[in-house]
């Protein structure tokens, strides 16, 4: 009995003397809530010792890894420091990401931990090189995160970090919340997560990502970066370009459309987009595909600028309603020809022809974005219905 | 003259003060052999008294000299002789003071036997008046025994001892006076609108407590008498035609096996559990007459003890631990709520300074970013491990659950104010603990409270600890398995032969009406069955559609 027992007490230490493995408590983590990465803009020292140079035996000094940490400090002493900043920065230099990650634990004793990451910042030089070798150190950690978001900047992405925002909270928190606004102003590509992304790469398939841009002291979300393909960054779309896309995809959820007032052509007429039902078709006939886009926007009169003007005429809302179905026709048919004209198709037509024409598909599916999607045809039927067009008098 | 004495003095003082100190060591073995006499004349005269020796004899001196021995000359014990009146022929009165009702003892006994008004002839024979004392003495119960044990055995319980000269018998006449608390309002398990009784510490009154709520015939209870030296009452409680026999058997072989001096308190629970080395309570323990008389109704037994407030009830399951009165008199989907609640909130009280553990210095990506960021800036600066912090606050947390309960009231509230400001408060801001923990002690500590339970939620308590341990070493997956061996073990735990997971886990589908009073209460017009794994004899409860 007693040997059974020193036994038993003998597996059980064994357990307890490995330790707490894994434990790290939670301040000594460094949570890194946004990542940036640039191109190294000169390899030159900037002070007597390099520090931003990652030790790698292979491989140039190509990318530069930036980390958003949170600042953690105590409530009562935030008020005296109201000014300083509620981040800390850290980066590190190499071709390797990973290299460069594990360089950064020689600045600073917690080591980067992933996940809690919101978003990963590209500059768009990084993007127009291609984002698919670097994509894969985010695929392949076991701390990160599918539901990252990745964005696009014009400028570098470590300053779209380090920016000193008017809020007091972390740059990438403020920015990924901010993403959620797609639904109301959906002027900016949806929020495009690393899942999602990873999932187009493997799949051939052209995708926009936003981009996001900083000025003093504001951060705005805006436009689309357009990759093809092979996840290389090829253009722009514009603002209204992204709506139009947007529609195509069926992936528009509320939006307002600006017209001059029918009667009044010197004033606004604002449409807000409450509701749709939007059909995208892919016709094959003689072997020729054509898409045909019929849509019905059901919204209200969110501004009626001309004073003099009932909202509640009905010559006046059919007149409205019309310049709404031209002026949202030409949105579409830009963001088509725009597509059209960069060889991307980021409104997943493709998918729908994969869908309802299968043998087609297989035909022409290696051609697809660069021969066939560039001539195919898009026709465009529009109707919009005003539902609410009074709300006063 | 100083020549002549510092010699002698130099050569004997040394002997002198041998010799001294030998005569002290005697004098002090003396004094201790005197005390060792003292004990031993005291133990040889004051020997622990087995009435068996004893027999009853004709002489009413030899008798009295007997009893008196037995009662080892007692000053609290009143040796009454007096003169029967017509026939003058001796009698004595054996009682203990206090115990036995002076007013019955002069009134119906004394100033009847030593009344010269005999209505019956007055012959002297003394047969004829051990014959006619039945109608002589007017107090309520009389008994004849030839036994000297039965009869002290009486009078220690208050009775009063007749003895007659001539005559071989010991009258017993019922003179008990017991000093009783009135029944007071339950202290321990209070309710909102139950009613307002609560045991007390006598047998007697607690039986009719019982008794006035089931006015049934077939409500038997079993008195018998356990301890080897305090020979104390205990009431086995059951009801005939709905209990299974085999736990009435069970409970009554497990007492008679008993060989303790004194039941005490409630430790018998523990003597005559299933497990006695389980955290779990297997046994249940009440202050309601309305709770006891429900669990006899679904077919339970029930131990009433003299001397305890508290009844024990057998078998339990652990579901049975946390139901309270209120549930049934609720609407059901309230009481449903309200049940299922406790459940979750045991799970809490056991597991969530363990989970903290295991959530933030393990996998603090299980909890969003803008929570995990807000417990980091909140440990800034904390010098403690997040296991070291919970360990210490827990510990402050026991501590003060068991001062509350030594306290005197007067104090109460100085503790409230040290422990709520200095261990909340200013731990806090002297940052040696992080706020959310104290957030979580405070929750524990709420939730241990809202469970029925007593013993359950000092079960409870137990557990944590290791919980935390096992947290803190291996993060979730420890307390995972940890809960898992608590499971393990309580699925092997038994009450009286039956599964303590017993409802809670059907052992069949066919068994499904059990779970109508555990995990929720069904309404009451539902609850047809009384509980299919006490194997009732009669299952059916009601049956309201007739």
């Amino acid at each position: 009995m007693l040997k059974n027992f020193a036994g038993i007490l003998l597996l059980v230490l064994t357990l307890f003397i490995t330790g707490c493995w894994d434990r790290r408590e939670i301040e000594n983590r460094g949570y890194v809530l946004g990542v940036g990465i640039d191109h190294v803009e000169s390899t030159e020292p900037k002070g007597q010792y390099d520090l931003d140079k990652a030790a790698q035996a292979a491989g140039r000094r190509k990318y530069k890894i930036t980390f958003e940490l949170p600042k953690f400090r105590k409530q009562e002493a935030s008020k005296e420091l109201s000014s300083g900043q509620s981040h800390l920065i850290w980066s590190a230099e190499g071709e390797s990401l990973f290299a460069a990650t594990r360089a950064v634990s020689a600045k600073v004793y917690f080591a980067p931990f992933f996940e809690d990451i919101q978003i990963i910042v590209f500059s768009e030089q990084v993007g127009k090189e291609g984002i698919r070798d670097i994509l894969d150190f985010f695929q392949r950690d076991a701390e990160m995160r599918r539901r990252v978001k990745l964005l696009v900047t014009p400028g570098r992405a470590e300053e779209v970090l380090s920016a000193k925002l008017q809020v007091e909270e972390v740059n990438s928190m403020f920015i990924a919340k901010t993403m959620n606004s797609v639904s109301k102003y959906p002027h900016f590509s949806s929020e495009t997560e690393l899942g999602q992304v990873a999932s187009f790469l493997r799949n051939h398939q052209s995708f926009t990502l936003p981009l996001v841009v900083v000025e003093n002291k504001e951060v705005r979300l805006t436009k689309a970066a357009v990759f093809n393909n092979q996840g290389k960054m090829i253009g722009k779309l514009n603002e209204l370009e992204v709506m139009g896309g947007k529609i195509l995809r069926k992936n528009l959820q509320k939006g307002i459309v600006t017209v001059p007032n029918p009667a009044n052509p010197s004033k606004l007429a604002v449409f807000e987009i409450l509701e749709h039902s939007i059909k995208v078709d892919s016709l094959l006939v003689d072997n020729q595909i054509n898409f045909v886009v019929k849509a019905v926007f059901i919204g209200t009169i969110a501004e009626n600028m001309e004073p003099k003007q009932s909202a509640i005429d009905s010559s006046f809302l059919k007149k409205l309603e019309q310049e709404l179905v031209d002026y949202i026709s030409a949105i579409i048919r830009s963001g088509y020809r725009k597509q059209q004209l960069l060889h991307a198709d980021v409104s997943e037509l493709n998918s729908l022809v994969y869908r309802q024409h299968p043998h087609y598909w297989k035909q022409i599916k290696d051609r697809w974005d660069e021969e066939i999607f560039p001539t195919v045809p898009l026709e465009v039927d529009i109707k919009v219905n005003i539902a609410r067009p009074v709300l006063m008098d | 003259m100083n020549k002549k004495i510092k010699p002698w003095s130099q050569a004997h003082s040394a002997k002198t003060f041998a010799t001294l100190r030998n005569l002290q060591s005697t004098i002090h073995h003396a004094k201790d052999i005197e005390q060792d006499i003292r004990i031993l004349a005291r133990q040889l005269k004051e020997q622990t008294v087995t009435t068996q020796i004893y027999q009853l004899d004709k002489n009413i001196e030899t008798n009295l000299r007997h009893l008196q021995k037995v009662f080892s000359d007692g000053d609290d014990v009143i040796i009454r002789r007096l003169l029967v009146s017509p026939a003058r022929q001796k009698a004595a009165l054996i009682y203990i003071e206090d115990m036995a009702d002076q007013a019955v003892i002069n009134n119906h006994i004394i100033a009847k036997l030593t009344c010269s008004c005999f209505g019956v002839d007055n012959n002297r024979n003394s047969d004829n008046l051990a014959g006619s004392i039945t109608n002589i003495l007017t107090a309520g119960s009389l008994t004849e025994t030839m036994e000297i044990q039965q009869a002290v055995q009486r009078v220690l319980l208050g009775d009063t001892l007749l003895l007659l000269d001539g005559v071989p018998t010991l009258y017993i006449i019922a003179t008990r006076n017991v000093k009783l608390r009135s029944v007071s309002p339950p202290d321990t398990e209070p309710t909102v609108t139950g009613p307002r009784d609560s045991f007390i510490e006598d047998l007697r009154t607690n039986i009719t407590l019982v008794r006035r709520r089931v006015n049934n015939p077939n409500l038997v209870i079993k008195k018998s008498v356990v301890g080897q030296r305090s020979h104390t009452e205990i009431a086995v409680t059951y009801l005939k035609g709905v209990v299974n026999y085999k736990y009435v058997c069970e409970v009554e072989r497990r007492l008679n096996n008993l060989q303790i001096d004194m039941p005490e308190n409630l430790a018998i629970q523990n003597l005559i559990a299933d497990h006695p080395h389980s955290p779990f309570p297997t046994t249940q323990q009440t202050e309601r007459p309305d709770r006891f008389v429900s669990a006899l109704l679904k077919g339970r037994v029930g131990i009433i003890i003299d001397g305890m407030p508290f009844a024990v009830l057998v078998p339990t399951v652990l579901s049975d631990l946390f139901k309270a009165t209120d549930d049934y008199q609720e609407k059901w989907m309230t009481a449903t709520a309200i049940r299922l609640l406790r459940y979750i909130v045991a799970f809490f009280a056991l597991s969530i300074p363990a989970m903290y553990i295991a959530i933030t210095a393990f996998h603090p990506a299980m909890i969003p970013t803008p929570l995990a960021l807000a417990i980091g800036i909140s440990r800034e600066g904390v010098p403690f491990p997040s296991f070291l912090e919970a360990l210490i606050m827990i510990s402050f947390l026991e501590i003060m659950h068991e001062a509350g309960i030594r306290l005197p009231r007067t104090v109460g509230q100085a503790v409230s104010i040290v422990g709520g400001l200095v261990i909340g408060d200013a731990t806090v801001r002297a940052g040696l603990v992080s706020s959310p923990l104290v957030i979580i002690t405070s929750f524990t500590a709420i939730a241990t409270f809202s469970i029925p339970d007593y013993r359950l939620a000092l079960a409870i308590r137990l557990l944590r600890m290791p919980l935390m341990a096992a947290a803190a070493s291996f993060g979730m997956y420890g307390l995972m398995i940890a809960l898992l061996i608590i499971f393990i073990h309580l699925s092997n735990l038994e009450s009286f032969g039956e599964p303590y997971l017993a409802p809670l886990i059907p052992q069949s589908l066919l068994r499904l009406d059990d779970l109508k009073d555990t995990y929720i209460v069904a309404p009451t017009s539902v609850r047809t069955v009384r509980p299919t794994y006490l194997e009732p004899e009669d299952l059916t409860r009601q049956d309201p559609t007739k």
